[in-house]
């Protein structure tokens, strides 16, 4: 019996204490935001009768968040006559390389920091230049960028 | 001579009796044993761009004597290198991991960063309000491409002996 207790006594003094640790987690975390520029051309002239005039191309260029993506959109107002205010309007559409009509874009995180660029062309039906009355013509093309 | 055999025998019978008394001591230990017992205080997230006075300790300690609670960063932390260089990694990337890198001190003191397995705060005896201690950063490093980023850091408290 004694013999026992000495074996629990001397395993109790030599066996090592564990230490017990506990982990917790916290997570770090910073957001730089997105830092974009939009070139666009700030003014076109086009000539009488021309079915279709090129643009200097439009592009989205900076930073973007892997997830984000810049999308340009148009509001055309038609062009009017300046000179003439019963004069009909003239009015016309954009359209990409393709010939296809071009409303908007959208410019991923890689095309921004690429810096694509759309080739775009201001297309004027033949019937409506035959409908434009002698004078200025003037109308606006207003691009609106958001971040998707 | 009767009186004297009285007290004769009265004599005999209280040696003899004084002579069968046996003490025989022993002892009982009466133990209570009261365990280490602490509640972390370990923020869950911090944001660096909106740093609130982040801090880390405990809400309430009651650590035996010679006994110490420690905290430190854990080995098995993969966002921090040996220098304490704490790499945070942007979110979503589809392509190459764009990184950015902080450093993280304590107490005030700007000149040594916390480093894994190296314990920057210690609490000893009973608290019922806790202690804690302020952490900081140095300003992020890095190309900064926009994005959220982020790093995991793992602490690890344990009682030790002094």
């Amino acid at each position: 019996m004694k013999k026992r207790s000495m074996l629990l006594w001397l395993a109790l003094v030599f066996l090592p204490i564990p230490v017990f640790a506990e982990s917790q987690e916290t997570i770090l975390t910073t957001t730089i935001p997105a830092d974009y520029t939009l070139t666009i051309p700030s003014k076109q002239d086009v000539a009488v009768n021309a079915g279709k005039t090129a643009l200097p191309p439009i592009k989205v260029s900076g930073s973007l968040a892997p997830n984000q993506a810049v999308k340009v959109a148009i509001r055309k107002e038609a062009m009017k006559n300046k000179d003439n205010s019963k004069a009909p309007e003239l009015p016309f559409s954009l359209t990409d390389k393709t010939e296809q009509t071009w409303n908007s874009g959208t410019w991923n995180a890689q095309d921004a920091e690429d810096e694509k660029t759309v080739a775009l062309f201001l297309a004027i039906d033949k019937d409506a230049w035959e409908q434009a009355k002698p004078g200025r013509y003037e109308g606006k093309i207003v691009f609106t960028t958001s971040i998707e | 001579m009767k009186k004297f055999i009285g007290t004769l025998m009265l004599g005999v019978l209280a040696v003899s009796f004084a002579g069968t008394v046996q003490a025989d001591e022993k002892q009982t230990d009466v133990i209570y044993n009261v365990e280490n017992s602490y509640t972390l205080k370990i923020p869950a997230k911090i944001d660096l761009q909106n740093l609130d006075s982040p801090i880390i300790g405990t809400d309430a300690h009651n650590i035996k004597p010679m006994q110490v609670l420690k905290i430190q960063l854990s080995s098995a932390n993969l966002a921090i290198d040996e220098q304490g260089t704490i790499t945070l990694t942007r979110q979503n990337e589809k392509g190459t991991a764009k990184k950015l890198t902080t450093q993280m001190f304590a107490s005030g003191d700007l000149q040594n960063p916390l480093k894994k397995d190296v314990p920057f705060f210690e609490a000893e005896g009973t608290s019922s309000e806790g202690s804690t201690t302020g952490l900081t950063f140095t300003e992020i490093e890095g190309e900064k491409p926009a994005g959220t980023y982020n790093a995991t850091l793992t602490f690890t408290a344990s009682v030790e002996d002094k």
